[in-house]
C-alpha cells in the first residue's frame, strides 16, 4: 500500500478515535457490562483505542521506512 | 529499624540515587546554551521514550488518576483517552519541528513561532504565558510530592517539608546538569512509576477484592452511577458529556503543545527518534490502567482519606504491605512527581531567557545559562508558596493550565503549515484565545454545556486568526518558504 494511503489510514484512526471516546458515540457505548479482562466496558474501549494507535502508527512507520530511500536508522 | 524509619531510609537512598544519576548525565553536554537547553540535540530512543513518558505521566496521573477514579468513576477515563490524542501529531510534526530547529539553531517552541512570525512582543507574550501555565504545573508536583511523603511517613516529614526536599533535589540537578540531567532521572524515574504501578494495580484489587473482575462487580451493585460514563463533577453530582468530551479535546491539544514537550523534539537524535517515541508512547499511557484500578480499589472502604488525591497512600498504609514495599511505592510516586517537575522547571527557565529575556537584551552564552538557573530557583520558589496552599485538587489546577496551552496551537499550526499566516493574526489569536479561556476559567457558570476553557477559548481565537491575517498582507514567500517547506 502507497506510503501516502497510510498516512491517511492514520489520520482518520485518529478522528475515528477523538469521535469514539466523546460524545456521541462514547455515550452508545456506556454501559460497563460484560467486562473485559475484568475490565468495564467504557474502560476496555478506550484502552483498545489506545493500542489500536500503536499498530496503525507502527505500521505507517514500517511503510515509510520501506518506502523511502533516505528513511533509514538515523535520517534527518 | 521501625518502620516508619525504614520508609524513610528506602525515600533518601532513591533521592540520592536520583541526584547522582541527575549529576552525573550533565558531564557528558556541552557547556553551551544549546547543551544546557537543548541536550546538544544527542537523545537517543531509549531517553526520548522516558523524557516523554514520564515528563507526561506526573503526580497529576499518579495521584490525581486514582484520586478521580475513587471519587469521580468514570470521569477518570478521560485521562486514559486523550495522551494518545495528543501524542499522534507528533509523528508528524516532530520531524518538522525539529528540522526547523536544525535549520535555524531553535531550542525553545516560541523561537520557531517568532522565527516565522517576526515580533518581540510575540516572543514575550509567549514567555508570559508559557510561565503562567507552569507555575500551576509545577505546583500541583510539588504537592504531589509533599503529599507522599506526609503520608507515609505518617505526618513525620510534613507536605512542605516533604516537598522542598524532594524540589531542592531536583532544583540541583537541574541547576547544574541542564536537560540532560532530565533526560537521564526521567529514564531511571520513568522504570520506577510504571513498574510500581502496574505492581499495585494488580495486588491492591486482588487482596481487597480477589480480583479485578469482582471488585467491578461489586461498585456496580453498590455504587453503579460511578460505572456510568461520564461520571461524576467534583461536586459528586453527575457530570456532563460536554465537560467530559471537551476535557479530552483540550487536554490532547494541550499535550500536543506543552512547551516542555514540544522543546523535546529539538533534544531528539535523529527524526526517527521522534517517530519511534510516538509510536511506542501507547504502551507508556496503559499504565494508567492500574493507577485507575488502584483508586476503584479504594471506592467501597469504610473509610476513605480527606481529599481524593491522598486514596493512593492511604490504600498502601492500610495493605499491611512490608515497609520495603510502602518504600518503593513512595519512590515511585515520588518519581512522576519529580520528572515532570524537573522538565518543567528547566522549561520555564529556559523559555523565560531565551524568549522573554534574549529577544531586548543581547546576552553572552554564559550569561544565559546563569541567568536560566537563577529562573530555575525563582520559578521552584514561586510554585513551593502555591504548593503550600490546599485550595485547588491537583486535576482542576491541571486543567486550567491546559486552558491557556490550548491557545498555542493554531499559531503554531500556522507557523509550520500556513502560508498565508501573519504576524498580527497570529497576535490577535493568541491574546483573544487566551482572554476568553481566563474569563471562563473564572466565571465556570457561564460556560456552555459545561465546555472546556480551553476549546472556548479556541473557538474565539481561530475565527480572529483567520479574519486579521486575511484583512492583511502576505508574508514574504521566500521567508515563508523556510518554515512551510521544511
Amino acid at each position: 500500500m502507497p506510503l501516502q494511503t497510510w498516512h491517511r489510514i492514520a489520520w482518520v484512526y485518529h478522528l475515528l478515535f477523538a469521535a469514539a471516546v466523546t460524545w456521541p458515540v462514547q455515550a452508545m457505548v456506556n454501559d460497563p457490562q460484560p467486562f473485559i479482562l475484568g475490565l468495564p466496558r467504557q474502560m476496555a474501549w478506550c484502552a483498545a483505542w489506545v493500542l489500536g494507535s500503536l499498530v496503525v502508527l507502527w505500521r505507517l512507520d514500517a511503510a515509510r521506512i520501506r518506502q523511502t530511500p533516505a528513511a533509514t536508522e538515523g535520517d534527518q | 529499624m521501625d518502620r516508619s524509619t525504614l520508609i524513610t531510609v528506602i525515600i533518601f537512598i532513591y533521592l540520592a540515587a536520583t541526584l547522582g544519576v541527575g549529576l552525573l548525565a550533565g558531564r557528558r553536554a556541552s557547556r553551551s546554551v544549546q547543551g544546557y537547553v537543548a541536550g546538544d540535540r544527542d537523545f537517543g530512543l531509549l531517553v526520548m521514550y522516558f523524557i516523554t513518558g514520564a515528563t507526561v505521566f506526573s503526580a497529576f496521573a499518579f495521584l490525581g488518576g486514582p484520586g478521580w477514579a475513587y471519587s469521580r468513576g468514570a470521569a477518570a477515563f478521560y485521562i486514559l483517552t486523550y495522551g494518545v490524542l495528543g501524542m499522534a501529531p507528533w509523528y508528524a510534526m516532530g520531524p518538522k519541528a525539529a528540522a526547523l530547529g536544525r535549520r535555524f539553531g531553535f531550542v525553545t517552541q516560541s523561537q520557531l513561532l517568532v522565527g516565522r512570525f517576526p515580533s518581540r512582543g510575540l516572543s514575550l507574550l509567549m514567555a508570559v504565558l508559557t510561565l503562567a501555565a507552569f507555575v500551576p504545573y509545577v505546583t500541583i508536583q510539588m504537592r504531589g510530592a509533599g503529599i507522599v511523603i506526609e503520608a507515609v511517613t505518617e505526618g513525620a516529614i510534613p507536605l512542605w517539608a516533604g516537598a522542598a526536599l524532594a524540589y531542592g533535589i531536583v532544583m540541583l540537578y537541574v541547576l547544574t546538569s541542564g536537560v540532560s540531567a532530565v533526560g537521564w532521572t526521567n529514564t531511571f524515574q520513568g522504570v520506577f512509576m510504571v513498574g510500581i504501578a502496574w505492581a499495585l494495580g494488580i495486588y491492591l484489587p486482588n487482596r481487597i477484592y480477589g480480583g479485578v473482575g469482582p471488585m467491578f462487580d461489586q461498585i456496580l451493585a453498590e455504587r453503579p452511577e460511578l460505572l456510568s460514563l461520564p461520571g461524576l463533577d467534583g461536586s459528586g453530582a453527575a457530570w456532563s458529556w460536554g465537560g467530559y468530551s471537551t476535557a479530552i479535546l483540550a487536554s490532547a491539544i494541550g499535550l500536543t503543545m506543552w512547551p516542555h514537550l514540544f522543546m523535546k523534539a529539538f533534544t531528539a537524535r535523529d527524526d526517527a527518534t521522534i517517530r519511534r517515541t510516538v509510536i511506542l508512547f501507547p504502551t507508556f499511557q496503559l499504565f494508567l490502567i492500574p493507577v485507575f484500578l488502584i483508586g476503584f480499589a479504594g471506592v467501597l472502604l469504610p473509610e476513605g482519606p480527606d481529599q481524593p488525591d491522598f486514596i493512593l497512600p492511604f490504600l498502601i498504609l492500610r495493605s499491611e504491605l512490608p515497609a520495603l514495599v510502602v518504600g518503593l511505592f513512595c519512590a515511585g510516586a515520588l518519581s512522576a512527581s519529580m520528572s515532570t517537575g524537573d522538565a518543567l522547571l528547566h522549561g520555564a527557565a529556559s523559555v523565560a531567557v531565551e524568549d522573554g529575556v534574549q529577544p531586548f537584551f543581547k546576552l553572552s552564552d554564559r550569561a544565559q545559562r546563569t541567568l536560566m538557573r537563577v529562573l530555575v530557583v525563582l520559578v521552584g520558589a514561586a510554585a513551593y508558596l502555591f504548593a503550600l496552599n490546599e485550595g485547588f485538587s491537583l486535576v482542576e489546577l491541571l486543567l486550567a493550565s491546559y486552558g491557556i496551552i490550548c491557545q498555542f496551537m493554531p499559531a503554531l499550526l500556522s507557523a509550520m503549515y500556513w502560508r498565508r499566516a501573519t504576524t498580527r493574526g497570529v497576535i490577535a489569536g493568541l491574546l483573544a484565545g487566551s482572554a476568553v479561556s481566563v474569563f471562563f476559567f473564572l466565571n465556570p457558570e457561564l460556560k456552555p454545556f459545561g465546555m472546556h476553557e480551553g476549546i472556548l477559548g479556541l473557538a474565539v481565537h481561530i475565527p480572529v486568526l483567520l479574519g486579521v491575517t486575511l484583512a492583511g498582507r502576505a508574508q514574504d514567500d521566500e521567508h515563508v518558504d523556510g518554515y512551510v517547506d521544511a
